[in-house]
């Protein structure tokens, strides 16, 4: 009886012990990996909408389905709203993609870059590079579906992209248009 | 003395990679450049020591009944602290290692070296301990990591080593390429420094 006393009260004290030092290193880091993660779209959107002087980000719940994670509304220099910049997660071969792109009022996509994937060093992580993203530029995904040719050897994270960056500018574009 | 040779002997004799064989899961994922194989061993050492450092303070306080939940909470609370800490300060970094932080929990190297020695042995030579196979960890995981970027990417600490001298194979940063790799040093280790393998077996 004495034991299961002690056994217990020393798994408390060491529980409550982890409990206040991760409370401490989640307070300290926290702040820090959020600012991350905005700073990485705040840079980003420039990027992927190069026209555009502002953005606005709208939290409307319609949009926020299917992946789409954030929507940002792009104006030019003198308040005209020009496009939307979308940041959505794909699930990839091995985890999810974040990806960031913009595209116009007419759906007509500016430029895509990855945020965040873990897919595998040289062949996944090849949606990363130019020869692959920039297939997406001028095309507008919304009725046909134009060609975007998928890595070799990277199926699976190549269509994971094409089809995050279709429907999360559909998605958008049909809430928008309500 | 004792702890000097508490540290010197996880860099060689024990090496959990080469020698003790433990830890290997990591060991093929996270290796394909040098870059992450120093990364991950820096994370398991600071999670090693710290975790170490604990238990063998307060290791006549935990009943041995309950110690396997005790060690696993104390080493999960060091693991969380770093992924925290990768995610906060070392963006790039955390994001190439993603699951495999987390799952030094996992790690049986870690478990390892506590049950075997940690709960048994003073502060001093844990800590000597806790470093020596840290350290024994983190050159294997570089030295795996090296070989797997220079064959399979071409590079060398992200800069081009391979352009006009060989075609890299892009089959040393898959999966095939990691066992291919620890193989074959496995087998130079157990030649160089084994001297038991000939009574072995």
């Amino acid at each position: 009886m004495n034991n299961d006393v002690k056994a217990i009260l020393t798994l408390v004290i060491i529980c409550a012990a982890s409990a206040a030092g991760l409370s401490v290193a989640y307070s300290i880091t926290s702040p820090v990996i959020e600012d991350n993660r905005m700073g990485g779209i705040r840079s980003a959107q420039k990027e992927v909408m190069p026209a555009a002087d502002t953005f606005k980000e709208i939290s409307d719940e319609k949009i926020m389905i299917g992946g789409v994670k954030n929507v940002f509304e792009a104006s030019s220099k003198d308040g005209n709203l020009i496009g939307y910049v979308i940041v959505t997660e794909a699930k990839g071969f091995q985890g999810g993609i974040r990806i960031i792109f913009g595209a116009d009022t007419g759906g007509a996509i500016t430029k895509v870059r990855i945020l965040e994937n873990v897919e595998t060093p040289g062949l996944g992580s090849r949606i990363n590079e130019e020869d692959f993203l920039k297939q997406f530029e001028g095309k507008a995904f919304v009725d046909d579906e134009p060609k975007v040719d998928a890595i070799t050897g990277a199926t699976i994270s190549s269509s994971a992209v094409i089809e995050s960056v279709k429907s999360g500018l559909n998605n958008t574009l049909s809430a928008v248009r309500e | 003395m004792n702890a000097t040779r508490d540290l010197i002997r996880g860099l060689w004799e024990e090496n959990p990679t080469f020698v003790l064989m433990l830890g290997l899961c990591p060991t093929l994922a996270v290796t394909t450049s040098v870059v992450n194989g120093f990364a991950m061993g820096v994370a398991t050492t600071f999670v090693l020591v710290s975790s170490g450092l604990v238990i063998s303070s307060i290791r006549r306080f935990i009943p041995n009944e309950m110690r396997i939940p005790c060690y696993i909470v104390i080493v999960a609370t060091f693991v969380t602290i770093a992924d925290m800490f990768l995610a906060a300060y070392y963006v790039d970094i955390h994001k190439v290692l993603g699951l495999y932080i987390p799952l030094i929990v996992v790690n049986c190297i870690i478990l390892g070296r506590i049950e075997a020695f940690a709960s048994k042995n003073p502060v001093t030579n844990s800590l000597a301990d806790a470093i020596g196979i840290g350290l024994g960890y983190m050159w294997a995981l570089m030295l795996v990591g090296s070989v797997r970027e220079i064959l399979g990417a071409g590079t060398f600490l992200g800069f081009d080593v391979s352009s006009g001298i060989f075609n890299p194979a892009a089959a040393f940063i898959m999966p095939a390429g990691a066992f291919l790799t620890i193989g074959f040093m496995m087998a130079f280790f157990n030649r160089m420094f084994k001297k038991r393998w000939k009574t072995c077996c």
